[in-house]
This record gives C-alpha cells, structure tokens and sequence, in this order.
C-alpha cells in the first residue's frame, strides 16, 4: 500500500505530477495534497496528473481527481488527468467521469 | 489511579478524574479541559474541575482569541500573572476571579487537539517546572482522550451502519431480496450503503451508493444522502430526477461530500426498471437461460462533483426469474488484479437462485476468507416471485 507523487516542471511551467503504486482512501490525502500544491503555486499556469503507473484506484481516489478539476476551474489554471492506458483509465472510464477531467485554463496570465 | 481503572469511563468522566490530580499535584484551584471542535475553528470546554461553569455553559473559544485559543493556535504555552480583561475573553475567567493561569496545548501526533488550563484565585507566577509538568499531564491526557474518542467513533460508525443497513429484506411486493453489508479490514466501517423501499404509486425504489471517505463523518453524511434520496424518490419516479434533487443538495449542503449511486424504479408490473448511474459501476442482469451480463447504462457523473450534471436514464426489461445485481467497488476491487479480472468473476458467479443464496455464493465467490481493504455491500433483487 504506497504512493508516490513526483514533480516535474515541462512547457512552459505545466507541473506534471507522476503517481506512482495505489490510490486508496489511505493514500488519497498524498495526491490531493500533491494536487493543491500544485494549484495553490503562482508560478504553475496548470497541472497534468499523470496516472500511468498507477495499479490502484477506488472511489477515494476519483474523489479527489474530480475535486481537484474543480479547485482547477476556480483558479482559471488547466488542468489535465493522463491515463493513457491501464487500470487508472479502465476505472476512470467506468466510472464515467475520465472525459470530465480536462479543464483549459487561461493559460498565460 | 491506573489505566485499567480509567478505561470503563466516558471521555468527560475520564478528564474530571484527571483534572481532580491535576488541581492536587499543581496546587491550582480550576482545572479545564476544551478540546477542538471538528471544524478545528473553535475550542470547546469539555470538563472543569472549580470552573464547571464552563462546561455547563457550553463555552465556546476561537482559535487565536482570548486565552485557550492564544495556546491552540501557537501550540505553545502560555502563562499570565495578572488575568484581565486584555488577555481573556471568557467572562467567566473574570466573574470567578481568576488571578493568575497556565494553559498548555493538547498534542496527538503533532495536531493540537485541545487546551489543558488550570488557574489560581491568588496571584501566582508559574515556573518552567509547573509548565513541563502541566504539558506532561497533558500528553497523557491527550493520548488517553484520543483513543477514546476514536472507539466512541467506532462505535456509534457500526451502530449507525447497523440501524440504517437491515440484514434482512425478504419478500417486498414480490420481490425476492437480500443484502449483504461487510466492513472493509484497513478502513472499518465506510459510507457503502443499499437501500430498497416501496412507493405509494406501487413502483419499488432500489438503491446501492458509495460516499467517499470512511468512520463516523461518512457514515454520517451517508445517511443524510440516504434519507434525502428517500425523501425525493416520493417525489418523482424518474431516476435521473430524483438524482439531479440530490446532487443539487450535496452540493449546497455537503460541498466536501461525493458519492456513487445506482438509483434503480421498478414498474409496478416489475416488467421494467429505469436506472439512472451517478459514477457508479453497472449493475449485472441474469436472466433464465442466458449468460449474466454486465448492464450497458450511460454513466453521469457521481453526486456532489460538479454542479447541473446531466443525468440520463435507462430502461432495463425484467423477464420473470430474472435477477439484478448492485453492488460496491469492494466487492471486485484488488490492488492484485486488475478491475475487469474482478468483473469477469462477478458476472461468472451469478447464477440463478432465491436473492440469498445468490448473496452467499457472491460473497464466498469474490471475498472468500480474504479481508477487503474497502467496505462492501451488495444488494440482490429476484423478479418474479408473485
């Protein structure tokens, strides 16, 4: 049961955040906190989590995905949730929310 | 006194107890303990020896103001020879005539979770040894505080799962039914629920939901969600309406809150269900002499996400015999195999038979002896038994 949040800064400042292991209701804060460091930051015009790595993802999990799309819109930044393929994508897809985990934000303020 | 000999009390009789030392080893005439209220914003006073005015008054004392509050939010101690109305805000403080006061902030895990005070009638300036032995008392006190708040928690969790979730359903206007309701291993009781009832107009409402979170706030803000879809389903027998009212007031009410739902309105004929998703995963349907199947429903967005979600719904036809299937993630989520491993063996074990048996070989099929992390609940409708 573990998580891992790195950072990596990529065009033009987007913060890119790489989950690693499992998302769960023990390990939700990680990424949430990851999230609103993230968008609480001025000098990151907006943020990709990218959830290929990821083996584990329940409902604690979306929650905060979806929470964190909102705070995005909030604060105008964009706001992107990767899962290109796996178990993170397959749950999003069920759950029917992965198309509604993109937000352009005004970029370039 | 020992541990064994406090560990029969209430939380409140526990700290007076503490509080009767306290007051002897310090020589001080009030003994207070507030601890934090949930929203973390205010201090509550909890128990009082000398000051049990306090308690009974039900004071309140913000985070940062006056006194107690100075010592929640710096974490720090704080002493005052001279108490006047400049450095405390609780008039009672004033009214008793409390002189001099030493307060110390109650620490679990590096989360301030109270204020420990004691007070003096006579002037008094407190040493560094009354301060490292007040802030010694008060760790005890704090640890011993939290442990048994957290078992009341575990408890009232499990009694309120209990008065909300019946074992048994049985026979509901000629429906076979049963539920199963299990705690997950890591995270105890959660915020799964099933729900199934009959409305006035003969239609049955059967409802399986997932609130994010676990302990006592989940439950809690479950069965709020619970009653309120209740309460809208007299209202409306459209599925994807009674959802909209609901999400519209989690997002009012509960604006941390989110939850999964498969809201399902059987026709009085029990010839059709219209179900509407909110982010929840699909029902299975197996009728006499076909393959189950996982339902193809259009998933919405679960409750409390965003605010105007569309919500859609869909007709399911129920042949006689035929079963539905809800249920939670934990019941096919596995860090050790992927999700679609999980639904293959769902689908692949339900097999027709009266809604508990179906139950029972669900439950030995997908959980076995293994503990799930998660909750689990699943809810077993069988048509046709008239």
């Amino acid at each position: 049961m573990t998580l891992t949040v790195s950072t990596d800064r990529r065009d033009g400042g987007i913060l890119y955040l790489i989950v690693t292991g499992e998302v769960d209701l023990a390990t939700a804060d990680v990424l949430q906190q990851g999230i609103a460091a993230g968008l609480e930051a001025d000098d990151v015009p907006g943020i990709v989590v990218d959830l290929t790595e990821v083996t584990f993802l329940d409902s604690s999990g979306i929650r905060v995905l979806l929470k964190g799309r909102r705070s995005a819109e909030e604060r105008a930044k964009s706001y992107l949730v990767d899962a290109p393929r796996g178990v993170a994508r397959r749950i999003l897809d069920l759950s029917g929310v992965r198309e509604h985990l993109a937000y352009q934000g005004t970029e370039g303020r | 006194m020992t541990d064994a000999a406090l560990s029969h009390l209430d939380v409140e009789d526990l700290l007076v107890e503490l509080l009767d030392r306290v007051r002897e080893i310090l020589n001080v005439d009030t003994a207070t303990v507030l601890l934090l209220d949930p929203s973390g914003q205010q201090l509550v006073a909890t128990a009082a020896r000398g000051l049990e005015e306090e308690v009974r008054q039900g004071v309140r004392i913000p985070v940062g103001a006056g006194f107690a509050g100075r010592v929640a939010a710096g974490g720090q101690p704080v002493r005052i020879e001279h108490v006047d109305p400049t450095n405390v805000v609780n008039p009672i403080l004033l009214d008793k005539g409390i002189a001099s006061m030493l307060g110390v902030p109650m620490i679990v895990a590096g989360r301030v979770i109270g204020v420990l005070h004691v007070g003096t009638l006579t002037p008094r300036w407190f040493s560094d040894d009354d301060v490292d032995l007040l802030q010694r008392v008060a760790d005890r006190i704090s640890l011993a505080t939290q442990a048994r708040l957290a078992s009341i928690d575990r408890a009232t969790t499990v009694a309120l799962q209990r008065s909300l979730l019946p074992g048994r359903l049985g026979m509901i206007d000629g429906i076979d039914a049963a539920a199963r309701y299990v705690p997950g291993a890591e995270v105890g009781v959660g915020g799964d629920w099933y729900d199934l009832f009959v409305l006035p107009s003969g239609h049955v409402g059967a409802v399986i939901g997932d609130v994010a979170g676990n302990g006592l706030q989940a439950a809690v803000v479950m069965s709020r969600i619970r009653s309120a879809l209740r309460a809208y389903a007299l209202e409306s027998n459209d599925p994807a309406e009674v959802l909209t009212r609901l999400d519209r007031k989690i997002q009012l009410f509960e604006p941390d809150a989110m939850a999964t739902v498969v809201y399902a309105v059987l026709d009085p004929t029990r010839d059709q269900a219209v179900m509407s998703v909110a982010g929840h995963l699909p029902p299975v349907l197996a009728e006499p002499g076909r393959p189950a199947r996982l339902l193809d429903v259009p998933v919405d967005l679960p409750l409390g996400a965003y605010p105007y979600t569309r919500r859609r719904t869909v007709d399911v036809p129920l042949t006689h015999d035929s079963l539905v299937l809800f249920y939670t993630d934990g019941l096919i989520e596995r860090p050790t195999r992927p999700i679609d491993q999980g639904l293959e063996l769902l689908v692949g074990a339900l097999t027709p038979g009266s809604a508990e048996r179906v139950c029972a070989t669900l439950m030995a099929a997908l959980i076995g002896d293994e503990p799930t992390k998660d909750d689990v609940a699943i809810l077993v409708l069988h048509n046709g038994h008239q």
